[in-house]
């Protein structure tokens, strides 16, 4: 009994705290960012590449 | 409902927090009440993290891919049987502090681009005892990197450029007597010491980072590196043997702190049609190769006519120029690590025009 009291309280609790992160989500600031995917010197200018890329 | 990742970690800072999806690969800066959720993100049940999700990305559609899983980039698994390499090469002898590393190429123009920065390397006679060799050896579309006879690396021909930071990699490790060190992460950098302060000097390419670089060292402070810097898990930064580069355009200035800029020959190489020299090593940095723990960094800006400033920047703008630029090594605990540098480094943004009125300005603020 004890055990689903709290199971209950904590989806309640769940559930409040979805209705408060979808409403405000708008307010908050947030920047994703993506780091280098792979180390590299900086790509060539154009006509800098012996095989004709970048 | 889709099954969405959780972060890896969440980092807390004065005013925002620093989440990492391993699996995005990507990190996430969050002000308010979105770092409440990724706080709690790790004891909600399944169910009821991904349905907020859902309703956090209904409201922010730029934010889902974070939360799914990006392509690998790695290219660890390299199939060795079926390379058809040419057994035919060009060889140069590097001294690298006290190892002398033999570099192979069996491409004649790859060898010039990779050696331009290290030609002041070269040993004069043929050394019979090398300690490591390094070849950068090529088939139909893709060029190798190999340490002895191990590949350690590859990229298509038309993205050498790649395989040229692998490279230098492996030549800072050598020059350090390192065995191949799992990096922290690499910065597009120069660096520089003074009085047991280490700075890395940050910008957009023709920022003018090399040539603020060159001009420091004409005036007291230690060249740590140009254009690569590697940072280990315990935060420390390695010299970098190669030479500091410095386009035609800032030789005259420079040649005001270093004379002996005017005797040196530009490269063969050019960048973009813009002439080309390399300041070699011995001229700029007397001690043997050192580590060291960074102090600040600096974001350049050489803008003509500009009063000289040197300004802070706050931690959150820090995150936001650094990471970008940055690459961090995506195994194990290392982005938690370089999150955990990160939030308690200092930063400043520099302008100037004149860097003789800037000198006072740095001794004064850092």
């Amino acid at each position: 009994m004890n055990k689903n009291s709290k199971e209950n309280i904590s989806r309640k609790e769940a559930l409040q705290k979805m209705g408060k992160y979808a409403a405000m989500t708008a307010l908050g600031t947030f920047i994703i960012l993506n780091p280098k995917k792979a180390q590299a010197s900086s790509p060539p200018d154009p006509g800098d590449n012996p095989f004709g890329g970048g | 409902m889709a099954n969405y990742q959780r972060p890896s970690f969440v980092k807390k800072s004065t005013d925002f927090s620093i989440i990492y999806f391993l699996k995005a690969r990507k990190f996430l800066i969050v002000k308010g009440v979105l770092e409440d959720f990724f706080q709690d993100s790790f004891s909600l049940e399944k169910n009821d993290y991904d349905h907020i999700v859902e309703n956090i990305i209904s409201k922010n559609p730029e934010l889902k891919a974070c939360f799914i899983i990006s392509k690998s980039t790695t290219f660890e698994n390299f199939d060795e049987d079926g390379l058809s390499i040419s057994p035919e090469f060009i060889s140069s002898q590097l001294l690298l502090s006290k190892n002398v590393v033999e570099v192979r190429f069996d491409i004649n123009s790859v060898k010039d681009i990779y050696l331009s920065p290290y030609r002041h390397l070269k040993t004069l006679e043929n050394i019979t005892s090398t300690h490591n060799v390094l070849s950068i050896l090529s088939d139909e579309s893709n060029l190798y990197l190999f340490s002895g006879s191990k590949i350690i690396s590859k990229s298509l021909k038309k993205e050498y450029y790649k395989l040229q930071a692998q490279f230098a990699n492996t030549l800072i490790e050598y020059y350090h007597n390192l065995e191949s060190n799992p990096w922290l992460c690499s910065f597009h950098a120069c660096a520089v010491q003074k009085n047991n302060k280490t700075y890395l000097i940050l910008g957009d390419s023709g920022a003018g980072k090399s040539t603020l670089t060159a001009l420091l060292c004409g005036s007291g402070y230690r060249f740590v590196g140009d254009d690569l810097i590697l940072m280990d898990s315990e935060f420390n930064i390695y010299d970098n043997p190669a030479a500091l580069s410095l386009k035609e355009n800032s030789w005259s200035e420079v040649s005001k702190y270093h004379e002996e800029i005017s005797i040196i020959n530009p490269s063969n190489r050019t960048k973009g049609n813009i002439k080309m020299k390399y300041i070699p090593l011995h001229l700029i940095q007397k001690n043997s190769p050192k580590k060291h723990q960074i102090s600040a960094l600096i974001w350049v800006n050489y803008s003509p006519d500009s009063i000289p400033q040197l300004r802070p920047l706050s931690s959150f703008d820090i995150c936001s120029k650094l990471i970008p630029e940055t690459w961090v090594n995506p195994d194990l605990n290392y982005p938690e690590r370089f999150a955990q540098w990160l939030i308690q480094t200092y930063g400043y943004q520099l302008t100037y025009s004149d860097f003789s009125s800037l000198e006072s300005i740095l001794d004064e603020h850092l």
